[in-house]
């Protein structure tokens, strides 16, 4: 090359040389704003679920007086007292309001008292009946509304019309809070009550025992059987074309998407076998059907990662093929198997499509207690909490998807701290 | 045969330096462990007294076949350059000089740092993560490892050759092309098809594939493919073009055809190549360098090298002895 | 009922484990000779022999004596029972046992059934009681006939322990057939009930006509009873929303991928990872509740203000229809959906990339390319058919995605490609047709099926096919 000729290459070669890199520049920066996008979408989402609802972590509890007034409380009976008027009828004659003939006003002062505050009052008298005729302090929490309020999501600044409480409404309940009756302390009830369709009293308690309950009906179903599977596919089986259908098989299965689990389980589980709807038990079983390929998967992978010199040495022992399975490989595989299972189960948590069809959309009161009632789940109850109008459950909500976020990173936590400790590197 | 300005780094501990005095017959000897020379197994001189010591066979050292001929000015100066991945340093003190126009061949045993040295002339070594290196690399006067040296424009002016051929997944014009497309080197397709012509041409491949350039480049035979990639590596015209053990992974007929090449190349091109067969390096090469652990034992002309080494390790490795 | 004889049962099989070990090593010592297998594998199967036939004659009785007891009962019950239609009579039957049972009844019987209902509950818990029985006698019998039968197979020569392998390995094919036995039920279940479907609804009509309406009369005389099952609207819709999604996530996904691979440093990619396989695990139902809740209003009233802003001017027709638009955008789903599919695509891109050789990244740096250019020009070609085997995998999660859309999307079916309009897909109508008031033999509620048939359909082939692309192309590399 003579050297016009090598300036000339020289030239050129220099000359694209700063919109290269121009263009490496700007390569990069998509892939950084990709990974800020992705990293960014998390903190939104859970940053979100956070301010939405950590409010409901705390409640507002009112204190009244109430004169248990001899003349409206049947000692025989005195569930049946309309309590709620009566402490309704009193507090305005506190206030020193007139009521009108149709008792609006009574109406509209209850409304700011949970449904709660019968039963405490008529359970006092139920353990006390000597307290008929005397005055007695009775804590009730607010209702749903009212706490709303005192948490400053509904305001008088709020048009009337798009909010359920009137003007007079949010009067009374200023006086409340300048009176020291409004107390604020942590929603115990969130925790330790089933579901309500009175948001101040709905807790997760309920669908968080159910879901216990559906995960260990799966975990017994998903387990056992996804190991043994793999165990066959993967040590027992000769490799030909029904094993090669059965792997293929396998993977569409981890494949399919969940509503069609939920239309098999209403097909085959409820309407074919008659089992409960909307139970642990149903929903264990198609939850177990749908972690089983994973479960299958992970499994074989564990198995296929334990070298053949194990399998060999125990073979040349003299052990025979279960022998040398059950008592070498499968051990040495169990970190794998264990960190796949637990990864499984999260995911099973989480599920809901399923769910919905085999009947858990359903109100469902109380504590279960058995596989075959009619629970919820957590999932399930995040998506009626959701579809609620109140707009109290808007906050309970987001702490049920809390709690249920808080299960899943302990079990993935769990599964990570597995794999880090017991997993070998051959 | 005289070779004027390069520096033999090592000197014999007799004090020999260069090649053997005449340049006719060139007499293989043998040194021994004590500074003797004996060879009466292998010349017709009259043997020296006291040399019983069983010698490594010299029959087994391949015969120099190479061309012989000037060999050209400096191209490539390494001076003191070491190479650490990591905390393990791999390569220690290595100098050389490479001349231009010329093949140089690098031999040694597996692993001892002949492909790391060959790497760190292209830069290709900061392609691996934790990889260090010290020293001096001068090319075109410039220290090829300073920071204003840009590696994009330096590997425009050393091509590469890898052991197993690997051509991109694409058309054999497109393989080609690649080089002058990304540097940005021709503007018109016609200068761009003349410059693919031509790299074929050059690599010995056009008659083979010229009627069937836009198939992948993937469908031919290995030697086939080594040769597209050396015609990739010429399209951007390189002044140098690195070789790492080009032919270890083709049968003996294609490793014929690219020597063939390699020799035609060397006429344009300072040709390093590394490789495990010193028959290889004999055939093809017409300065060597043998590595050893991480270091240069020895480097002069070939026919030198492997008639008249100086050095022990290198008459132990050339007669078969170890690696 | 039954399941009250299980302990007895596991009782038994103990005893028969300790009872074969024992048995064995006294006829071994008696004999002299050693026997093959070790006390314990005599003792497995023992228990096996003892436990397995009861077991089986259990669960047969379990599942069975359901029906049993109802044709019993239905044979000898009165007239105006068997004269209810059948969901009718089922429930009736279904009261009686619960009566039988000491339960509450589930619905209110007017007479004469009120009071047949009390006789048909004792007969009710009689024909139970016998079928309990019966069945407890017959596990108990098998029981012991399987104690025979191995007491007197036990002796040395006996190769327990193969026979017990034997038995295991039964069982892990059994725990491996119940893998096919799942798609066969799916297909199964699914194939069955739509064919019920397509009686009432021609399938042409339901894979091409236009509206979709899914309301049966209750009554004849009904108004708005019109059931219109053309799923088309649905199909676009499903596939409106995937568009959306898979433009979210697939640049995202690819480039994330690209650059952990590429260009991240280790400490970078130890955070981003895990970061990335948090989003993939969380909830689908926390991100319709984030649809729901946050993106929708945002879009909302993001378009409502440029709409604002556009009314009155020269775009006025565009600002009007932008106020309009409602939280249930196509638009929101779409993302929320894409923002659920961004670490499924990055992952397996990641997986793609980096089982591209490094020979090929190697020739490329050689010839003096940009990591970029290497990237554009050798890596993504050449991941090409990997890449399209991922995002094929994703469009299938996409379709057949339901919380996100049941909770974001609408109801009501519009045949679009507007983003912005209200679309409803195939997974939120089986949604609403199943849990609505469930009777379950009218064409509504079968539609379900047909349509989770055709999800499955399309699905399944959308995985095969990416799966075997991603083979071919892992073939190719290895």
């Amino acid at each position: 090359m003579t050297d016009a000729t090598h300036d000339a290459r020289a030239g050129r070669l220099q000359a694209g040389l700063k919109a290269r890199y121009a263009r490496e520049g700007r390569f990069k920066l998509y892939g950084v704003l990709a990974v800020c996008i992705a990293v960014g979408f998390l903190l939104l989402l859970l940053g979100r679920i956070v301010t939405q609802g950590y409010t409901a972590f705390y409640a507002h509890e009112i204190t009244l007086p109430v004169y248990m007034d001899p003349a409206r409380i049947d000692r025989a009976y005195p569930q049946g007292t309309n309590f709620e008027l009566l402490v309704a009828e009193q507090q305005l004659a506190r206030y020193g309001i007139k009521d009108d003939a149709r008792g609006t006003r009574a109406t509209a002062m209850r409304g700011l008292f949970s449904s709660e505050l019968k039963f405490r009052a008529a359970a006092l008298i139920r353990e006390n009946p000597a307290l008929i005729g005397q005055t007695v302090t009775i804590a009730a929490p607010a209702a749903d509304e009212s706490d709303l309020f005192y948490k400053g999501e509904i305001s008088i600044e709020t048009p009337a019309d798009q909010r359920r409480l009137s003007d007079e409404q949010i009067g009374w309940l200023n006086r409340l809070k300048a009176d020291g009756a409004v107390r604020t302390h942590f929603n115990g009830a969130l925790f330790t009550n089933g579901d309500s369709t009175e948001p101040e009293l709905a807790g997760v308690l309920g669908a968080v025992i159910g879901s216990a309950l559906m995960l260990l009906v799966t975990a017994c179903i998903a387990i056992p059987i996804g190991v043994g599977a793999a165990v066959y596919l993967e040590e027992f089986s000769a490799r030909n074309r029904l094993t090669d259908l059965i792997e293929v098989n396998i993977n569409n299965l981890a494949a399919v998407p969940s509503i069609v689990y939920g239309l098999l389980g209403v097909a085959v589980f409820i309407n074919w076998a008659h089992l409960p709807r909307s139970s642990p038990l149903v929903g264990g079983l198609v939850l177990g059907l749908m972690a089983l390929p994973t479960i299958i998967i992970a499994t074989r992978s564990s198995l296929k990662a334990v070298p053949p010199s194990i399998r060999e040495a125990a073979l040349a022992m003299g052990a025979s093929r279960t022998q040398t399975v059950f008592q070498h490989v499968l051990p040495l595989a169990m970190p794998g198997v264990m960190t796949g299972t637990i990864i499984s189960m999260a995911h099973a948590l989480g599920e809901t499509a399923p769910l919905l069809l085999i009947g858990m959309v359903s109100f469902v009161p109380g504590i279960p207690h058995a596989l075959n009632e009619p629970t919820g789940a957590l999932p399930s109850l995040v998506y009626i909490w959701e579809n609620a109008s109140e707009r109290a459950f808007h906050e309970r909500t987001a702490a049920a998807i809390m709690v249920l976020l808080a299960f899943m990173i302990v079990m993935n936590a769990a599964a990570i701290v597995l794999r880090r400790r017991f997993e070998r590197r051959w | 045969m005289k070779v004027p300005f390069f520096r033999a780094p090592f000197k014999a501990p007799d004090g020999r330096e260069g090649g053997p005095a005449d340049g006719g017959e060139t007499p293989v000897s043998a040194v021994v462990a004590d500074g003797k020379r004996d060879e009466t197994i292998f010349t017709h001189e009259p043997e020296t007294a006291g040399s019983q010591v069983t010698e490594p066979s010299m029959s087994r050292v391949p015969p120099v076949k190479a061309s012989t001929g000037p060999v050209g000015v400096t191209k490539i100066s390494a001076r003191d350059v070491s190479v650490f991945y990591g905390a393990k340093q791999a390569l220690f003190d290595v100098s050389l000089d490479i001349p231009d126009k010329t093949v140089t061949a690098f031999i040694g045993p597996s692993g001892c740092g002949k492909s790391t040295f060959l790497r760190t002339l292209n830069r290709m070594n900061d392609t691996i993560p934790g990889c260090k290196v010290t020293g001096r690399i001068e090319m075109g006067g410039q220290d090829i490892n300073a920071k204003s040296v840009d590696p994009v424009l330096l590997r425009a002016q050393v091509g590469m050759v890898f052991q197993k051929p690997n051509p991109f997944p694409k058309t054999i014009y497109e393989n080609v092309a690649y080089g002058p497309r990304i540097h940005g080197l021709t503007s018109t397709k016609a200068e761009l098809d003349a410059i693919v012509e031509a790299s074929l041409k050059r690599a010995g491949l056009w008659d083979e594939v010229a009627d069937r350039l836009h198939t992948a480049g993937t469908g031919l035979s290995g030697g086939q493919q080594q040769r597209l990639v050396i015609a990739r590596a010429i399209a951007v015209e390189p002044e140098v073009i690195l070789m790492d053990e080009p032919c270890s992974a083709l049968d003996p007929i294609a490793t014929a055809k690219i020597e063939e090449l390699i020799d035609e190349l060397r006429e344009r091109y300072c040709i390093v190549i590394v490789t495990h067969s010193m028959a290889q390096a004999a055939r093809v090469s017409q300065r060597t360098a043998f590595f050893h652990m991480g270091r240069i034992v020895e480097t002069g002309d070939t026919e030198e090298i492997f008639t008249n080494p100086r050095e022990r390790r290198t008459l132990d490795y050339i007669t078969g002895r170890f690696g | 009922m039954i399941w009250i004889f299980l302990p007895i049962l596991i009782l038994l099989s103990a005893l028969a484990f300790v009872a074969g070990g024992r048995l064995s090593t006294r006829r071994a010592q008696a004999s002299g000779l050693k026997a093959h297998s070790r006390p314990v594998q005599h003792g497995l199967y023992a228990m096996i022999w003892v436990g397995v036939p009861a077991l089986v004659i259990l669960l047969l009785a379990g599942i069975f004596s359901g029906p049993v007891a109802y044709h019993a009962l239905a044979a000898g019950a009165p007239a105006e029972v068997n004269a209810l239609e059948t969901f009718k009579r089922e429930a009736f039957f279904d009261d009686a046992r619960r009566v039988g049972q000491g339960q509450q009844p589930q619905q209110i019987w007017l007479a004469p059934l009120s009071e047949q209902l009390v006789v048909e509950g004792h007969r009710s818990a009689q024909v139970r009681q016998t079928l309990t029985t019966g069945a407890a006698i017959a596990a108990l019998v098998a029981a012991v006939m399987g104690g025979l039968f191995v007491a007197l197979q036990i002796k040395p020569a006996l190769r327990a322990r193969n026979r017990v392998e034997g038995w295991i390995g039964g069982l892990l094919f059994a725990c491996s057939a119940v893998a096919i036995l799942t798609t066969v039920g799916i297909v199964f279940s699914l194939v069955f009930d739509s064919l019920r479907f397509f009686q009432s609804v021609p399938v042409t009509e339901f894979l091409f006509g236009l509206k979709w309406s899914p309301q049966i009369a209750i009554r004849a005389d009904q108004v708005g009873s019109s059931g219109a099952f053309g799923a088309v609207p649905l199909f676009a819709g499903t596939f409106l929303i995937m568009i959306i999604a898979m433009c979210v996530a697939a640049p995202v996904g690819l480039f994330s991928a690209i650059y952990l691979s590429e260009y991240a440093s280790r400490t970078s990619r130890a955070v981003v990872k895990p970061v990335l396989e948090i989003l993939a695990g969380v909830p689908t139902v926390v991100y319709g509740f984030f649809a729901a809740l946050t993106v929708g209003p945002a879009f909302r009233v993001f378009f409502n203000t440029i709409g604002s802003w556009l009314v009155g001017g020269p775009l006025d027709g565009v600002g009007q229809y932008l106020m309009l638009v409602q939280n249930q955008m196509a638009l929101v789903a779409g993302a929320v959906m894409g923002i659920m599919l961004i670490p499924f695509v990055s992952s397996l891109s990641d997986d793609i990339i980096n089982s591209v050789p490094q020979s090929l990244r190697d020739g490329s740096y050689a010839m003096g390319a940009t990591k970029s250019e290497t990237v554009k020009r050798v890596l993504l070609p050449a991941a090409l058919p990997g890449i399209s085997g991922a995002l094929l995998l994703a469009m299938s999660r996409a379709i057949g995605e339901t919380m996100i859309v049941t909770m974001a999307a609408g109801l009501a079916a519009k045949l679009t490609l507007n983003p912005l309009d209200t679309v409803t897909t195939v997974t939120v109508q089986i949604v609403t047709l199943l849990t609505g008031d469930q009777e379950f033999d009218s064409p509504k509620t079968l539609a379900a099926f047909g349509l989770g048939l055709t999800l499955f359909l399309v699905t399944l082939v959308l995985n095969i096919v990416a799966q075997k692309i991603v083979q071919t192309y892992r073939e190719q590399y290895d």
